[in-house]
């Protein structure tokens, strides 16, 4: 029968060094009777040992200085980036928020226009018309023309 | 930027060695750990204080290692020009230092010999289980802090090392014995 895969987790702790004193020692009372059990353990050993690298290994070279002076450079050519990078979160946050709210706003204005267009009251019974809001300098202009021309008639008026 | 420095000097040795064995080249490694610093200077209001610098510092390396080779992965299905002398089992250069002479010459040879077939080994894996298994055994970090570091449960932690290690030994990798490539 083979070794299952729950067994072969427990191997790999093993070998891997992560089982506590208990568990280590369960496993090592599971192993003395199970001969399959002890020739998995050997081949992941065998496997694991195989990947540990050669003592003369490269020396790794030192780089601080490199590194450091790279970095003065990039932030010197692009202070504004390394600035944004670096920025505490709440300020990122915070100039996203607000970037979000003025383009909600913008939205918001751009489908909806500046507001509702001035009531206009009905025309009064001489003709006249009034407006409830605040007459603007169009209305004067027109209200001159229709005094200059004479009046005009109701069908037009409604029609503007 | 002192502080900084210090932190650089610090953990520069171990994330260098860690980008070797993740790109599996020395060259490759000296632009990764820049990169690596780079990356962490510009990104050190993401640390959280309770988290462990180097935990944090690992993690930038792997995600810009797996990056890299995601990458080099690419350029070389692209590139046919660069798939022929793999093809005919050439070493890269910087695998391959000249011979050493004396007693000692020809066990050192053997194991430059079987450290670079175990390399190539490990480049075959995919990457998920590559950087565990780098993680476990090269680096030697515990399940705990390889989940920590690549944002994983420790359960799969566990699998891709498993999955890894049984890769590996139907590659033939074993300790003593002839190794297969």
């Amino acid at each position: 029968m083979a070794v299952r895969d729950r067994d072969i987790k427990l191997l790999m702790r093993y070998v891997a060094g992560e089982l506590d004193e208990a568990a280590r020692r369960r496993l090592k009372e599971r192993l003395d009777e199970d001969e399959q059990l002890r020739a998995a353990l050997r081949q992941l050993r065998s496997t694991w040992s195989a990947l540990s690298p050669p003592i003369g290994e490269p020396k790794v070279p030192d780089q601080t200085s490199r590194i450091l002076s790279e970095i003065r450079r990039r932030r010197e050519r692009d202070p504004g980036v390394a600035g944004w990078f670096a920025a505490p979160v709440w300020i990122k946050a915070g100039s996203l928020a607000s970037l979000a709210v003025g383009l909600v706003m913008g939205l918001l204005v751009s489908t909806s226009g500046f507001g509702p267009p001035p009531e206009v009251s009905e025309p009064s019974a001489d003709g006249d018309l009034f407006l409830a809001a605040e007459p603007t300098s169009a209305d004067l202009y027109w209200r001159a023309l229709e005094a200059s021309s004479g009046g005009l008639g109701d069908e037009q008026e409604n029609g503007t | 930027m002192e502080s900084f420095g210090v932190l650089v000097e610090r953990h520069q040795p171990r994330l260098w060695r860690l980008c070797e064995r993740m790109l599996g080249s020395s060259e490759d490694a000296g632009e990764a750990t820049q990169e690596v610093f780079l990356k962490a200077y510009r990104g050190c209001s993401a640390f959280r204080p309770n988290a462990k610098v180097s935990t944090w510092l690992y993690r930038i390396a792997v995600n810009h290692c797996l990056n890299r080779l995601r990458r080099r992965k690419l350029a070389t299905f692209l590139s046919l020009a660069e798939l022929a002398p793999k093809a005919q089992g050439e070493a890269p250069a910087a695998e391959w230092d000249p011979a050493d002479s004396g007693p000692d010459a020809e066990q050192r040879l053997a194991d430059r010999r079987r450290w670079a077939q175990v390399k190539a080994a490990i480049d075959r894996l995919p990457l998920n289980q590559r950087s565990v298994l780098v993680l476990a055994k090269l680096e030697g970090l515990s399940y705990r802090e390889i989940s920590q570091t690549l944002g994983i449960t420790e359960s799969a932690v566990e699998s891709r090392l498993v999955r890894a290690m049984r890769r590996l030994q139907a590659l033939g990798i074993q300790q003593g014995v002839g190794h297969g490539g």
